[in-house]
């Protein structure tokens, strides 16, 4: 009967506990027996810690947290950058106390190393790190951090990427007591290594980093090199002079240029045009000068000073001096030509003006010939030679007196007759007596160009009968010269000839 | 005897049943009656990583910013009896550890703190973290950049641990650099009436397609200069030819007359980003010295050449006519 009842009861539970079991439904309503009796389970096995897989673990360990303030840094070449790396507290909003820690019978002390890892793209070197307090010993006085001083020492050839990260490495240190004396019994649970630890101080496995975003502030700086001596130029040239530029700074940058220059130098110098340069790379451009139009320059030094800034910093200004020298003979091309217009416009003024006296002088009189060229006294010299030769020489002789003592006669008579027009003719005659012969040059000129066909020919005759009367008027006038001066002249002629007569027989005997 | 074998027998066999039935109806199928129990009293936890969209797609300037985008991590957890149980855990923290999982070439990206504790909660709990990031000139301008976040939480008890992720969307600024070659001399000596050409290679260094706009600057009175003042050229992060020549044209004055002048040319050249001159680069300036040197002729001179040539040649003819004619009549004065 017992059974019986057992039985129906059981089914009657199970039914029961079908309709109410959480799986039906999605969410329980915590108002359920089940519910009930599943939160009385819980409540009385969560704290059976290693029984059930829900109680709360035996030992937790508090993630340790250590934080970089500030965490991204600007860093500069040759500059010192600080870090405060530390272990912050919620709490307070500042650094966790370090005197909180208090060594337990497991743990003697705890202390912390610092390393700063410096990535692989970064010359060594280039960065140096000093952590200030290098270790932190839990336990003593103060705050859990530690100041970091990067000194930035980045060689001059190196090339940093922009932006990268610098990671702190955070080693913890735990310090054991002598374990063998009070947990000797975890041999037997297998944690003999733990045991090992007793009275090290061995670093804990857990990996604790910082990393901190380096910017590389842009430093500009450049280099100007000059050519290695002075330039001499000539005055008024063009000349380019290379220069070399070196960009020592962290970026890639683009630099303008500037010159200045004395104002009273007469220089005209154009800059380099703009240069873009990789950090270290050497760039070659040119500098233009116009050098000064000095007549005479005997060496003048001209510094000029030549400006780089970059673009991103125009107050950043580096220079150097290049020198010319400018040396040397200047004439202007434009004086030299007017010299030469002028020079030719005086030759032929002065080519005219012999030209007319040479026809004057002409018409006045005829110059002498050589009596030696005269074919009859051509021919006697020749037979003198052959036959006498002394006399031959003292005929020539005397035929080259005679020659000179006509051409002075010739002389004397031509600057007279030439006297006597100049007296006869009024001052204001000359203008137009020139402005004639101008207008007869031109007339002539012009008359080249007028057609055969339409010219006027006068009669051949006509033509050669005029010149007859000209000619006879000339003879006229050369008769109707003063006489006085005439006998005057031919007198000074006969005296000359008579010393050298003279001299000629004294020389004889 | 009897009587209490078959108590113990009835007991037994009821507590089979009780466990069998708990193994049956039991949430979650698993093998054992203490894991369908546990998995009874399991949460889960759920993280939302939040960040501030504004300040992350406000363009980051390569090689001269380092961003910090502002991230939140939300965080609560679920579960059948969450509500009821989790108060017995007494309050507990959750940790989360925080990283960056994956960045692109150009980007270099931090995230701090690394570690955050974050109370154990049906409701949504939030701390805070920094991302720092930073780029360099290769990244392509307006494209969108990604920063995957990598949340780890630790377990605790029957709060399930896990991984979640999240990517950060950002917008690499605009970074205008460009590389002049002038290829040869920067001066020239020309006549008046002649012009002097200065190529000028322009490479586009930068991280956009970009328009380069040049202008000379104080042209001299009497000088003409030409240039061609707005030119587009392509950028290594996108398509197109990233270099480009312009060619500077000067003429110098030419009046009639001799020419002895030299000047300064002064040239400058802005780039900006293609599409949007507001984003405009640093001026960039180029000096040219052009000397004008000679006699300026409008050309019509040739004609007054060509007629004194006429003319020395109609002279000459006329001379030797002139010659002949009297030749002629000294022998007709002869043969008389």
């Amino acid at each position: 009967m017992n059974c019986r009842r057992c039985v129906a009861v059981f089914f009657v539970f199970t039914f029961l506990l079908s309709s109410v079991l959480p799986n039906v439904s999605a969410q329980s309503d915590g108002n359920r027996i089940i519910d009930e009796l599943l939160i009385k389970i819980f409540e009385k096995t969560v704290d059976m810690r290693g029984f059930v897989p829900w109680a709360a673990p035996m030992i937790r360990f508090e993630p340790v947290q250590f934080t970089a303030e500030p965490s991204s840094i600007d860093i500069e070449y040759l500059n010192q950058t600080e870090i405060i790396i530390g272990m912050p507290d919620p709490e307070t909003g500042g650094y966790k106390s370090s005197s909180k820690f208090k060594p337990t019978e497991f743990v003697l002390a705890k202390d912390y190393e610092f390393e700063l890892i410096v990535p692989d793209l970064v010359p060594e070197g280039a960065f140096k790190a000093n952590f200030d307090p290098p270790r932190l010993i839990l336990g003593e006085e103060g705050e859990i951090k530690t100041k970091l001083t990067i000194t930035s020492h980045i060689p001059r050839n190196a090339t940093l990427p922009g932006a990268f990260a610098l990671r702190v490495n955070i080693t913890e240190y735990w310090t054991y007591p002598n374990l063998y004396i009070k947990y000797w019994y975890w041999a037997f649970f297998g944690a003999y290594e733990i045991l090992t630890y007793s009275g090290k101080r061995v670093p804990e496995p857990i990996e604790i980093f910082v990393d901190i975003i380096v910017r590389v502030k842009r430093l500009h700086l450049v280099e100007i090199l000059p050519p290695a001596s002075y330039v001499e130029v000539k005055p008024d040239k063009l000349i380019s002079i290379p220069l070399e530029i070196r960009n020592f700074g962290s970026h890639i940058d683009t630099f303008n240029f500037r010159v200045k220059v004395d104002n009273d130098s007469g220089l005209l110098v154009a800059p380099p045009p703009a240069m873009t340069l990789y950090p270290n790379e050497v760039g070659r451009t040119i500098i233009s000068v116009a050098t000064p139009r000095n007549f005479r320059d005997p060496g003048t030094v001209h510094p000029i000073h030549v400006e780089a800034y970059s673009i991103y910093e125009p107050d950043k200004v580096f220079g150097n001096t290049v020198t010319i020298v400018t040396r040397g003979m200047y004439v202007s091309d434009i004086n030299t030509t007017y010299l030469t217009l002028f020079g030719l416009i005086i030759i032929l003024v002065v080519a005219f003006f012999l030209y007319r006296r040479k026809r004057m002088l002409g018409k006045i009189c005829r110059k002498p010939d050589k009596p030696w060229n005269i074919p009859e006294e051509k021919k006697y010299l020749e037979k003198l030679k052959t036959k006498d030769k002394k006399k031959y020489n003292r005929v020539f002789r005397l035929m080259e007196d005679e020659y000179k003592s006509s051409l002075l006669w010739y002389k004397f008579y031509c600057k007279a007759e030439l006297g006597k027009v100049r007296e006869k003719k009024k001052l204001t005659d000359i203008p137009k007596d020139i402005l004639r012969g101008v207008i007869g040059f031109i007339s002539r000129f012009i008359g080249i160009f007028k057609r055969p066909g339409r010219k006027i020919e006068r009669p051949r005759k006509i033509e050669l009968e005029v010149l007859r009367v000209k000619n006879r008027e000339l003879v006229d006038k050369m008769s109707g010269i003063d006489k006085r001066k005439k006998e005057q002249v031919i007198l000074k002629i006969k005296k000359t000839q008579e010393k050298q007569r003279r001299k000629y027989m004294k020389s004889i005997y | 005897m009897n009587g209490n074998f078959r108590t113990l027998k009835s007991l037994a066999i009821l507590a089979v049943l009780l466990v069998g039935i708990f193994t049956v109806f039991m949430p979650s199928a698993s093998a054992g009656i203490l894991d369908r129990l546990a998995d009874a009293y399991t949460f889960n936890s759920i993280v939302k990583i939040e960040y501030d969209e504004e300040v992350a797609m406000d363009p980051v300037l390569p090689l001269d910013m380092v961003k910090n985008i502002p991230i939140t991590m939300s965080m609560r957890v679920t579960g059948y009896f969450a509500e009821e149980l989790l108060h017995y855990y007494e309050g507990i923290n959750l940790f989360i550890d925080i990283e960056v999982n994956e960045t692109p070439d150009w980007c270099t990206a931090s995230i701090l703190p690394r570690k955050l504790i974050i109370p154990a909660s049906v409701n949504w709990s939030t701390n805070n973290a920094t991302l720092s990031m930073a780029i360099n000139e290769a990244a392509p301008a307006f494209s969108v950049g990604l920063v995957k976040v990598k949340v780890i939480v630790r377990g605790f008890g029957s709060i399930k641990g896990g991984e979640f992720f999240q990517d950060i969307r950002f917008i690499p600024g605009y970074l205008p650099v460009l590389r002049l070659n002038v290829s040869e001399s920067t001066c020239g000596l020309i006549g008046p009436n002649d012009v002097a050409n200065f190529d000028i290679e322009i490479e586009n260094l930068g991280n956009a397609i970009t328009d380069v706009t040049c202008r000379v600057i104080d042209v001299p009175d009497g000088w003409i200069t030409s240039i061609d003042s707005n030119i587009t050229i392509g950028s290594r992060t996108r398509t197109g030819d990233i270099k480009r020549t312009l060619r500077l044209t000067v003429k110098p004055p030419h009046d009639f007359g001799y020419h002895e002048e030299r000047e300064i040319i002064e040239v400058s050249i802005t780039p900006s980003c293609f599409g949007n001159s507001s984003l405009a680069g640093e001026e960039h300036l180029l000096y040219f010295v052009v000397h004008s040197r000679g006699f300026y002729t409008p050309g019509f001179e040739i004609v007054f050449v060509f007629f004194a040539l006429i003319g020395v040649v109609l002279i000459s003819k006329n001379r030797q006519r002139r010659k002949k004619t009297c030749e002629m009549q000294k022998r007709r004065g002869d043969g008389k």
